[in-house]
């Protein structure tokens, strides 16, 4: 474990927006050819 | 850096270990997942850190415990860590957004929830950081391989 010293205070944040990104599209399903 | 509004993330400074597979915690070795918020877990009195059983009984961080998402206040504090965990990996360095239950310490934080802010990859190629940016959505970029501390010579 890293060394950051004692503790000083506690606090509870809760942001309005998570900073994380959303997650990468699905790819689109690869087309079928259509029998002509 | 301090934590301030109770709305806004806190940020402090952190290392990762850097895979083909993404980042990973440099001690525990546990996977960071892109696009994923990184939740803290106590492990506390299981047998082994991989071992499935169930984490303890309460909430990450633990004002008595020494669980959590560590990050430090300064960017030196991480880069120092950086140079002692140097051991040919790749290693990123950079701050990182706390938020949830954080203990702020003298030097740093401990949190219970995470996900990075941006990176600077010591030694990594351009070509990674592109992968590391497209894959976290976060700004990625690269700089010489950390010196170890211990590197020998006179």
């Amino acid at each position: 474990m890293a060394d950051i010293g004692d503790p000083i205070r506690e606090i509870e944040i809760e942001p309005a927006e998570e900073p994380v990104p959303a997650p990468l599209p699905l790819p689109e399903p690869a087309q079928e050819p259509v029998p002509a | 850096m301090s934590a301030g509004d109770p709305q806004e993330p806190v940020v402090g400074w952190r290392i990762w270990r850097v895979t083909g597979g993404g980042l990973r915690a440099t001690v525990w070795d546990t996977p960071w997942p892109p696009r994923e918020r990184f939740d803290a877990s106590c492990r506390r009195g299981s047998p082994a850190y991989w071992s499935d059983e169930a984490p303890s009984g309460h909430r990450a961080p633990d004002p008595g415990c020494d669980c959590g998402v560590y990050a430090f206040k300064r960017r030196e504090d991480a880069e120092q860590l950086a140079r002692e965990k140097v051991d040919g990996d790749v290693i990123a360095v950079g701050r990182v957004s706390l938020w949830g239950r954080v203990i702020e310490t003298e030097l740093g934080f401990r949190a219970e929830r995470a996900y990075p802010y941006d990176l600077v990859l010591l030694g990594g190629s351009d070509e990674l950081a592109r992968r590391i940016r497209q894959e976290y959505a976060v700004d990625v970029s690269t700089a010489p391989p950390a010196v170890p501390l211990h590197s020998g010579g006179g």
